[in-house]
This record gives structure tokens, C-alpha cells and sequence, in this order.
């Protein structure tokens, strides 16, 4: 018989002499492996005295458990002392930036236009598309302004071979609508670039984006346009906007009426964001409808100043001068 | 225009508190842009309605405020007293001129007498300079009742006056400067028998301004054609204080009563008048009546207001009305003839009477709301990929210049040569309209270049504008296209070095997706000859562009851009790569699909590298591998690489071939089998391309 105590001292200083985990594996082989010597002890017991054989068995069984709990507790130091190793050793310096791919975005005038379109999509409103190259008839005459009206001036508008122009105003794709569709409701809207011969500035360019909304039927009243407006102004700048209406002049409304909004939580200024009116009895005549038969309404949302307000850009020309630099910090900016 | 508000009260009694006038004013469409504390006093700047000339003077702006609340207006009385006859002073030779009277005037003392301090600040206010007792006279009628006036030194009209067209050759020295201009014949000008002295309605002339000295005044009140009016402004670039009245439509009824008006200030200032006024010639237009249904007026409104309250308040703007049956009708006042012409007029004096803000309002009954167009959820895909891919959207104009066209080597004989020409922008940069993208889309890079940005990626949905007599319009054809330009990295760069940069292969990435995303079969060809290649591709690298065909129709474009476009907008490095598409693809009818699920059975792969020549694409090499055994469900590109030494100019292809049991109808191959096939493959293959020197590597 051995002295087991004894045995287990010596396996627990063969224990604490590990250094690596590599060495453990040998360690398992030599005292519980086929032929380590815990085996050996239970293969020897037959020698041992009887009376002591039960007893006997009894240690050699605590210390196998003893070698297994600590050979697993060892592994399981060993386990942590590699990975706390690892851990030290990787530290990555997260102050670089992300390597993801960055997404671009849409120009800053779209996104405003579709939301404001998919707020008009709400009433039954569709997306229509017209020339841009058009005829003085489409730009002008049918919309109520004659041949001496001051926006025909020669310094208003560009003018082209064959008398055409390019158009003034996306109103034209209301007349071209009004004279093509005879059938009822009509609902647009028209999203389109718009040409002004003017001198450019920070706010005044000869090429520029405009959207306007058409509404034809029977019976469409005043209220109908002011409901409409009031909608349009709650879904497209939110509850917490006041409105107001004032009259305006344009020659293809009348009335004309502008829309004005500022915030409800002060008494800011008023700032104005729809031109609109009812669609004025000569429009419909030089279109082939009967003013007394049908009446509708047009509104022009003002997405330039809808963009300043969104972004306090001030200076829409750096918006068409393809700077990407003004398109990244528009989509990423800067905390305050 | 410019107002003294305690000015203003002298013509209408307005309460104390200035938010609330301003409030007011802003409700009744004279819109309130600047308000300026004065001493005592407080200015507006205010900007009104293009239609209503009669806002244009104190009187105008207090009948407005008094249309709206009824409070008390204290406008001039005007004396009855004068003689009205016609002493030939002068002669009106155009029927242009609607209402001419001229008076005349003689200083009593010699002693000048200026206009009362109330007067002339209201002059002073509205950004007009205080002359002489005999200009601010004319200035003040003009901003206090709205009649223009023009005062000429009577001594120095050589003959009689003559309102009349002028003819070429014609010359004029305006006040304030000291060349003589040329008069556009035609201009309505008013004259004596040897010059010009004064642009009718816009400006006075040197040669006949009254001085300190002058002591017989001629004084014109007319009303001029307001389209004669405005073109002789807009000829001279002038915009009076006159002209902008007269623009809008002068009032008939004042052109007697502004020189009664005058007369009266001129008395004060010891100046008599010569009776009789002399009226050379009179406009007296029927009066403008208007049926009035109050009936209609409701249901256009969704409103429901008493005939009382309507009446009342076409009353208080001066309308005057009569019952006739079942409407009532109005009767325009002389001040309002230029813009109430139709009944419907009269419902905006109501609706701004009553106010719109106190108009009802209902939001009509609408069936139900709209997805959008199938166009627009495509464009949308579209614009999802691109923005993924880092992409900006940008906006350019729809034109450009000359010198944009030579930059990207559009010269005489291109097919891209021809342009729609802008008439009248011929010395601006707005010259031509575009009918291609790809200068602007190189100019944006040059743009970026400059400030640094070496990492481009844009794209726009526009227009090209193509010259074609037999186009609809009968000038040009519009084609809506969308165009991309990706130039540096083609991921967004990082500080790990692990960037590629664009190259045709990201493009036809792209549009690949593009097919995918919109369910249209889109093929890549490379052409070999220019002849049938779409126009914009000429201006990208002859070897290194392809069309992109749907159903053998070409809808677009891409390449790299041509080295001598990029030398010539000074791009000095980078290879620039560029898309144009039509915006057909965002119509074109889907293709039907089928998912087709994995196989349950692991692919037999076998890979194989031949060395291609140049000018042979590795696709066509592919697909006839694919085709020679039907043992193949997929040959693919797996790896390309050459280099001078290993592949000595050709390149190293490597193709994976995927073997497929149930293509090939077997219940298992063997590897013996698998490699006798592909080793035939190969032979057929070799054999197919002997003359181009395929080899196996």
C-alpha cells in the first residue's frame, strides 16, 4: 500500500510546477493515463490486507477525483492566463475612424420634394413630367399672361430658335394636363428645373427647381383650396407650425393667395412657403374647359426656402455647383 | 415702396398699436418686408401686389385698410372751381396717350416757398430727393393720390408740345445725365417742335427741367398706355416712381384731379394758375359693370355670408352697386379698371374683405391616396444603389457655353457638334443648350480636383436637348437621362490602406445591379467600330467603353472618359468613369423571373487558366465552354492577372467550370470522367481559338 497523502502532496507540487499549458497533457497522462499511476494503485490493491482493502479503495477513489479537479481547475487557470494574455496584447485603437463604405445621398431639393410628394400622394395627388423646351402658348398665353406681360420680357425669359422658350415655371405642365386629360378628378403635381434670365446671386439662379400642384374638378371651392393648404402645411412641417393666408397676385389665380407659417412655440417672423389660388377662368378656357362647368385650384410649395429652413443653407447656388463638399456635410452634420 | 405710418394717418384713422397695423396690412396683401423705428415715427417698407397699381400712394393704401374695417379716411377735397378747356398748348399725336392736360402756371414772387415739413417728409420717405418747390409739388401728388405728374420749364418748349411715337434718330438727354441717348422709334415720347423732353411716363429730359430760376411752369397730367409705359423703362432701365404707376394702369378720373390736387399746392407755394387747364385729350372709358350672383359668390366659397355683408364691403372699396333681378350689379370705381374685369374679380375684393384668414376651410372628400408611379419606386431602386455605393445626387443646369463644347473636343463633324442655341444669353456662360453630360460631369470633377476632393461619386437625373427640325416642336427632342461619374476610390477611402480605385469594372458593377434591381435583361457590348455607337461614348477611352443594350436597343453607355476630354478640362491624374443611362430603363416592361433553388448535390468543380490575347473577351471564351459540354451548369471568371513576364501581354484567365449531375443526367461522375471532359473542353476550345493564339497556361 502507498502512502496516498503523501502521493497527493507530490502531485499537488507537480501541479504548482507547471509553467505552461502544454505541460498539463503529460501531467494527465502520467497519474490518470493507461499506464499512469493512478492504474497502478488500483491494479495493486489485490496486494494490500484485506481488512484495509476497502479503505484503501476509498483513498486511491478521492484521489483520482483530487487529480481531476485539479488538472481541470489548472486547465482552466491556464485557460484564462492565455486569454487575459490575448486580451492585453490586441488592444485595438478604436479613436481611428470607421471603415465602413459611407452612403452618399440624395440632393438635398429631392428629399424635400418627395416628401413633400409622398404627402400629396396622401390626397390622391400623382407625379406628372412636361417639357422643359416649350411653346410661349404653354408658358404664357394659356396661363393668363399676355403678350405684353412684363415676365414675357425678353430679360426674363430664355428664348430659342422656332419662338420657343424654355419654361419660365412648371405651371406649363398643368396646361399641358388640363389640355390632354378630359376626364375628372385631376390631380398633379410637378416637380421640375425652371429657367430665369436673371443675374445669379445667392438666391437667384438661372436654372432652378420648382413644384407645383394641380386640383381640377366639379365643385372644388375656396375651401377646398384653404382645407388642402392647411394639410400640406401640417404633414409637410408638422404640427407644431402655425399658418396663415394672405392675398397674392398671380395672373394664372384668382384669387391668389399666399401661405405664410412660423413656428407656434414663439412669435417668429412669418415666413412665407405656398403660393396658391384658384385656377383662373382663362386658363380654363384656352385649355377646352368650361370655367362654369369645373373650377380647381394650383399651388407652388417653395422647396428652396423649405431647403434653407431644413438645412440653413442661405446660399442656394452652392447647391447647383456639384461642391461635393457642401453634399457630404449636408448628409453628415455636425453635432452641436 | 416706402411709408411713413403717423403719415399714413393723416389719410385714414388707424389705431396705436404698429404690430397690429402691420398685422392688418400683411392680412390685406400690402405686404410689410421691413419695418423701421424713425423718431417718432415708424417706416414700412412694403411690397404690393404686381396687379394694384392704385396701392402705389397713401390714398390707395387707406381705401385698402378702409375696404377691410370701415375706419374713417380723410383723403383731399378737391376744388370744382377750375375752368377745363383746351388752349392748344400742345397736340396728341398717338392714340397711346389716353388723358393729356397740361396746365400752366406762373411764379407770383420771387420769394420760394418749400412744401409744409408733413409733405415733404413724406417725399423724403419714400426715397425721393426734394428738389424744387416746383418738382416736389409733382413728386407729392404722385405718392399722395397715385398721378404721376411732369413739370417742364414753360420757357424753354420751343413751339407746342407733342405727345407723340418716336421716330428713328430721335435723341434725348434724361434728367440726371449728361450724354444724349438714343430714343427707340416707336417709344411714346413727349416733345416740343425741336427735341425730346421727357421719356412719356418714365423720365424728364435736361434740356426743359425747371431750375430756381424758372418762372412759368407747364404741368402734364396724363394717362399713357401702361405696355408703352413699361417698355420704354425697361429700354432705359429706369424704374420712376411714374413709370411704376403708369405700368400698372393709371387711374382716368385722376389725371384732372391730381392737377386740381397740384394747383392747389402750388397756390400755397405762390404759383397761379393760367385757366383754363388745358385737357388736350380725354379718356372717358364706359364704365366697367359686373353681374354679382351672392348666391355663387357662397358656393365658391363653401361660405354662407349675407347679401349685406358682401355689399357692404364692395361698398367700403368703392364699388357701387344696383339691384338688377336676381344679381346685383357692380360698377367698377375709375381707380380699379386695370384689374376687376371679370365677375370673379369681385369674389377676391370680397374674400379680402372679409379677410381669407376668416374663410372657411374643408379638405375635400378624396377616395383614397396613391402609391407613386411604377417610374418612381424603379428611380427610387435606382437611387438606393447609388446612394449605397457612397453616390451624391447633384444638380447641374441645362446648359452651358462654347467654350464647355471645345473642352470636350466637340468640334465641327462630331455628332454631338450641333446645339440648340439660347438667343438671348449668346454672353453668358448659358450660350448652348446641352445635349450631353459628360462636360458637366467632368467639370464637376475639376471642381472637387480644385478643392482637394480626389473621391468623387455623382450622379443626376436630367436632360439632353437635341437639335432635330423634325422633333415634335420642331427644334429638338428632350431625352431624359441619368448619369453617374466615379473618379478616385471606389470604396470610401480609409486609413488602412485597403482602397481600389474605380474603374470600368465598378461601373459595369453597377449597372449590372441596376438590371437586377429593375428586372430588365441588360447587355454589355463592346464595339468595336464607332459607327453605331451612341454620340456621348465618342467621348470616352475608345478601348475602355461599352454600350448598354436591352433587347437590342441601345439605352445607354459607360467607359472610362477619354484621355484627350480629361486633358483638355485639365484633369491631371485619375481615370474619370462615367454612366449615362435612359431614363427609359424606368419604363421598360419587366422580364419574367424564376427562382431557381440550390442543388442538394455539392458542385464538381475544375478549374482551368488559358492565356487570352487582347481584343478577346474572356465572356465569349466562357460561353463557348460552357455550350461544348452539357455536363456544365456554369462556367465562371474566377481570376484574371498578366504581367510582361508570365503571361507576355495576353491574359491569364482563370475559369471555373461547375459540372452538374442533374444537367448531365447521372447519378454520380467520377474524377476520371470529370477530367476527360474538361481536358475535351479544353481541346474544342483551343482548337475554337487557334487563330487568335489562345494556349492554355
Amino acid at each position: 500500500m502507498r502512502d496516498v497523502e503523501a502521493l497527493k502532496r507530490e502531485f499537488s507540487a507537480a501541479v504548482k510546477a507547471l509553467e505552461h499549458a502544454t505541460q498539463l497533457e503529460a501531467l494527465r497522462v502520467a497519474y490518470l493515463g493507461k499506464k499512469g499511476l493512478v492504474r497502478d494503485l488500483f491494479s495493486g490493491m489485490k496486494s494490500s490486507p484485506k481488512d484495509q482493502r476497502v479503505a484503501y479503495a476509498q483513498q486511491l477513489n478521492a484521489f483520482k477525483a483530487y487529480i481531476e479537479t485539479t488538472l481541470e481547475q489548472a486547465e482552466c487557470a491556464f485557460r484564462k492566463q492565455e486569454t487575459d494574455r490575448r486580451i492585453r496584447e490586441e488592444w485595438t485603437d478604436l479613436s481611428l475612424p470607421g471603415t465602413t463604405n459611407r452612403l452618399g445621398a440624395l440632393h438635398p431639393l429631392t428629399q424635400i420634394e418627395r416628401h413633400c410628394l409622398s404627402v400629396l400622394n396622401m390626397l390622391g395627388f400623382q407625379f406628372e413630367d412636361g417639357p422643359e423646351v416649350e411653346t410661349p402658348f404653354h408658358n404664357f398665353d394659356a396661363l393668363n399672361i399676355p403678350e405684353h406681360h412684363p415676365a414675357r420680357d425678353m430679360q426674363d425669359t430664355f428664348w430659342l430658335d422656332g419662338g420657343l422658350l424654355l419654361r419660365s415655371h412648371t405651371s406649363t405642365v398643368q396646361v399641358r394636363v388640363l389640355e390632354k386629360q378630359k376626364e375628372l378628378p385631376i390631380r398633379i403635381v410637378s416637380p421640375g428645373r425652371v429657367y430665369r434670365n436673371e443675374a445669379v446671386d445667392a438666391t437667384h439662379l438661372a436654372c432652378f427647381h420648382q413644384f407645383e400642384g394641380l386640383w381640377v374638378d366639379k365643385g372644388v371651392t375656396f375651401a377646398h383650396l384653404k382645407g388642402t393648404l392647411e394639410f400640406i402645411v401640417k404633414h409637410v412641417f408638422g404640427d407644431e407650425w402655425a399658418c396663415r393666408f394672405k392675398p397674392k397676385f398671380y395672373p394664372y389665380t384668382e384669387p391668389s393667395i399666399g401661405v405664410d407659417i412660423r413656428s407656434k412655440t414663439d412669435d417668429a417672423t412669418w415666413i412665407t412657403v405656398l403660393g396658391a389660388g384658384m385656377v383662373h377662368p382663362n386658363v380654363f378656357k384656352a385649355t377646352g374647359y368650361d370655367p362654369n362647368e369645373v373650377s380647381g385650384f394650383a399651388f407652388g410649395l417653395g422647396v428652396s426656402r423649405m431647403v434653407t429652413m431644413a438645412h440653413q443653407v442661405e446660399n442656394m447656388k452652392s447647391l447647383y455647383e456639384g461642391d461635393l463638399r457642401v453634399h457630404q456635410g449636408l448628409a453628415r452634420k455636425q453635432y452641436r | 415702396m416706402k411709408i411713413s405710418v403717423n403719415s399714413l394717418r393723416q389719410y385714414i384713422d388707424l389705431p396705436k398699436d404698429i404690430s397690429q397695423i402691420r398685422d392688418l396690412m400683411e392680412d390685406l396683401g400690402l405686404e410689410v418686408k421691413r419695418s423701421d423705428d424713425s423718431p417718432g415715427d415708424v417706416i414700412f417698407t412694403l411690397e404690393l401686389l404686381a396687379n394694384r397699381g392704385d396701392h402705389h400712394c397713401y390714398a390707395g393704401l387707406a381705401r385698402e385698410i378702409h375696404g377691410r374695417t370701415g375706419w374713417p379716411i380723410f383723403l383731399p377735397t378737391l376744388s370744382n372751381q377750375h375752368e377745363v378747356g383746351n388752349r392748344g398748348l400742345a397736340r396728341v399725336e398717338t392714340a397711346n396717350c389716353l388723358n393729356y392736360v397740361l396746365i400752366e402756371l406762373k411764379k407770383n414772387t420771387a420769394a420760394s416757398v418749400a412744401l409744409s415739413p408733413d409733405k415733404a417728409r413724406i417725399i423724403e420717405v419714400s426715397g425721393t430727393n426734394l428738389v424744387s418747390a416746383a418738382v416736389d409739388v409733382t413728386n407729392f401728388v404722385n405718392i399722395e393720390l397715385g398721378q404721376p405728374l411732369h413739370a417742364f420749364d414753360a420757357d424753354k418748349i420751343k413751339g407746342q408740345i407733342h405727345v407723340r411715337e418716336a421716330i428713328p434718330g430721335d435723341k434725348a438727354q434724361l434728367l440726371f445725365e449728361t450724354e444724349t441717348c438714343d430714343v427707340p422709334a416707336g417709344t411714346l415720347v413727349i416733345a416740343d417742335d425741336e427735341k425730346i423732353v421727357a421719356i412719356a411716363g418714365v423720365m424728364g429730359c435736361e434740356d426743359a427741367k425747371p431750375t430756381d430760376d424758372t418762372t412759368r411752369l407747364y404741368v402734364e397730367s396724363a394717362t399713357f398706355d401702361p405696355v408703352k409705359v413699361r417698355q420704354a423703362a425697361r429700354h432705359f432701365g429706369i424704374q420712376s416712381q411714374s413709370s411704376q404707376r403708369f405700368e400698372r394702369g393709371a387711374d382716368p378720373a385722376l389725371a384732372i384731379d391730381g392737377v386740381k390736387r397740384a394747383i392747389e399746392l402750388f397756390d400755397q407755394l405762390g404759383w397761379q394758375i393760367q385757366e383754363p387747364l388745358s385737357l388736350e385729350t380725354a379718356w372717358n372709358p364706359e364704365p366697367c359693370v359686373l353681374p354679382l350672383n351672392t348666391a355663387d359668390v357662397n358656393n365658391y366659397f363653401g361660405s354662407n355670408f349675407s347679401d349685406e355683408i358682401m355689399t357692404a364691403v364692395l361698398e367700403r372699396y368703392g364699388f357701387s352697386l344696383k339691384k338688377a333681378g336676381a344679381v346685383l350689379d357692380v360698377t367698377v370705381p375709375s381707380h380699379r379698371i386695370w384689374d376687376v374685369k371679370e365677375t370673379r374679380d369681385l369674389y377676391e375684393e370680397i374674400a379680402r374683405g372679409i379677410g381669407y384668414n376668416a374663410l372657411p376651410a374643408s379638405l375635400p372628400i378624396v377616395a383614397g391616396g396613391v402609391q407613386p408611379q411604377i417610374s418612381l419606386q424603379r428611380k427610387e431602386r435606382v437611387e438606393r444603389l447609388l446612394i449605397g455605393e457612397g453616390f451624391y445626387e447633384v444638380f447641374t443646369d441645362g446648359f452651358y457655353s462654347d467654350a464647355h463644347r471645345r473642352k470636350t473636343g466637340i468640334t465641327e463633324g462630331h455628332p454631338l457638334w450641333r446645339h440648340v442655341s439660347i438667343l438671348n444669353a449668346g454672353d453668358r456662360s448659358y450660350s448652348l443648350l446641352k445635349n450631353n453630360t459628360v462636360t458637366q460631369a467632368v467639370e464637376l470633377v475639376l471642381t472637387n480636383s480644385h478643392v482637394k476632393n480626389q473621391n468623387v461619386k455623382a450622379f443626376e437625373w436630367t436632360r439632353t436637348f437635341h437639335a432635330n427640325a423634325s422633333a415634335e416642336n420642331g427644334v429638338c427632342d428632350e431625352k431624359r437621362v441619368l448619369w453617374a461619374i466615379a473618379y478616385g476610390e471606389s470604396k470610401t477611402p480609409t486609413w488602412d490602406g485597403k482602397g481600389k480605385p474605380v474603374d470600368v469594372y465598378y461601373l459595369k458593377g453597377l449597372i449590372e445591379e441596376i438590371s437586377n434591381l429593375l428586372d430588365i435583361p441588360l447587355e454589355i457590348q463592346q464595339r468595336e467600330q464607332d459607327d453605331d455607337l451612341a454620340p456621348v461614348g465618342l467621348c470616352l477611352h475608345p478601348t475602355r467603353r461599352a454600350e448598354i443594350i436591352w433587347n437590342g436597343k441601345t439605352v445607354g453607355v459607360f467607359g472610362e472618359v477619354h484621355p484627350d476630354v480629361l486633358d483638355a478640362w485639365g484633369v491631371k491624374s485619375g481615370r474619370p468613369c462615367f454612366i449615362e443611362l435612359s431614363q427609359e430603363i424606368l419604363e421598360l416592361p419587366s422580364a419574367q423571373r424564376a427562382y431557381v433553388p440550390p442543388s442538394s448535390l455539392h458542385p464538381v468543380l475544375r478549374d482551368v487558366c488559358l492565356l487570352l490575347p487582347p481584343g478577346l473577351p474572356a465572356r465569349q471564351v466562357a460561353d463557348d465552354m460552357q455550350r461544348e459540354s452539357d455536363w456544365l451548369s456554369a462556367v465562371d471568371i474566377r481570376d484574371v492577372f498578366n504581367t510582361p513576364t508570365t503571361t507576355a501581354g495576353k491574359n491569364a484567365v482563370t475559369f471555373s467550370l461547375s459540372y452538374s449531375l442533374e444537367k448531365a443526367q447521372k447519378t454520380q461522375f467520377t474524377g476520371e470522367e470529370i477530367n476527360q471532359e474538361t481536358e475535351r473542353v479544353v481541346e474544342m476550345i483551343l482548337k475554337t481559338y487557334e487563330t487568335d493564339h489562345l494556349e492554355r497556361r
